[in-house]
């Protein structure tokens, strides 16, 4: 499931959760129109997470 | 959820005036005009059948002022500050008018701010009237001014004692020329140097997922006033929270999404 990032602080009156800058919010906080427009507004609300370091290649010699 | 303000005609009795935090209401008579007028040049041609104008500069304007003459001082609470008190100093001032219809002002009601320079101030009396003021403000020079004067309320003096939000006003459609909101506090009962709050706006394309739109720096504990711009899309909703460290408060907040 993708994750983002809190940029702005926000909330969801349903869930009664609110998210700091900093926070993490998964795709099913908040309703996905939402989560488009709030990527999409200057300045963004979310960004996309950061996928994570890559740990290089698992090959294995055989 | 969003409110459902009323609407049509109204009398002038359900209008209250706010300049820098201080609410005037009690005092006020009249304001003869308030809002915006333009310069008008005359680009008639020998061959028009009828004269024909040009705008130029607007010029925002709130006039003919009159209230009964107080000098109440800031106290303790719940008294306000008097006509005289507030407006003797020929200064700026950040200048609400909430406009009630056929009640006190209410979240969703129509509003008009603005930063102004009072440039007439005088007193008058006679027969067996009550002494009155009379002023005329017009828009000031002190920052680049905007004609975008009117909005709609979203604090209406209701006492706070905790945490929460206002009502939500629906705007039908997000705007994207940006806002400007003027957040006014006045006296509370009891001493608001103890007061302590956080103001902000939030909007929300849904009336149900809020993000920050604009954060005040007030905090309750001081008679005040405040302005903020920003630029931008403004969701279709917009809505006043507060959170509650210590105290209550009375907040009068006048928004405007800039055309």
């Amino acid at each position: 499931m993708k994750t983002y990032t809190v940029l702005i602080e926000c909330r969801n009156d349903k869930t009664g959760k609110a998210y700091k800058p900093g926070d993490t919010v998964a795709a099913g906080d908040f309703p996905a129109d939402v989560i488009y427009n709030w990527l999409a507004l200057e300045p963004p609300v979310l960004k996309v997470a950061d996928k994570g370091a890559d740990n290089g290649s698992n090959t294995i010699d055989g | 959820m969003a409110v459902t303000p009323s609407t049509g005609k109204t009398h002038i009795r359900y209008c209250r005036f706010l300049v820098d935090g201080a609410n005037l209401s009690g005092d006020m008579r009249t304001i003869s005009s308030f809002g915006l007028s333009s310069d008008q040049a005359d680009a008639t041609g020998w061959s028009n059948s009828t004269r024909q104008w040009l705008n130029g500069w607007n010029t925002v304007l709130l006039d003919g002022l009159t209230a009964v003459f107080s000098n109440d001082a800031e106290t303790t609470g719940p008294i306000d500050q008097g006509s005289h008190t507030e407006l003797a100093a020929l200064e700026d001032y950040n200048a609400s008018v909430f406009i009630g219809i056929r009640a006190a002002p209410t979240i969703g009601n129509p509003t008009m701010s603005a930063v102004m320079t009072q440039n007439a101030y005088n007193v008058m009396g006679g027969g067996s009237d009550a002494v009155m003021v009379e002023a005329s403000f017009m828009g000031a020079a002190t920052s680049e001014l905007s004609s975008n004067i009117w909005g709609v309320c979203l604090a209406d003096g209701t006492a706070l004692s905790a945490t929460g939000s206002g009502g939500s006003v629906d705007n039908a459609a997000a705007s994207t020329g940006g806002y400007i909101a003027f957040l006014h506090i006045p006296q509370t009962t009891g001493a608001i140097a103890s007061n302590t709050w956080a103001f902000i706006i939030e909007h929300s394309a849904n009336d149900s997922s809020w993000s920050t739109l604009a954060s005040f720096t007030l905090d309750g504990s001081a008679i005040n006033s405040e302005r903020l711009e920003g630029s931008g899309t403004v969701n279709r909703y917009v809505r006043f929270t507060y959170t509650r460290t210590a105290g209550t408060a009375r907040p009068w907040v006048s928004f405007i999404r800039k055309a």
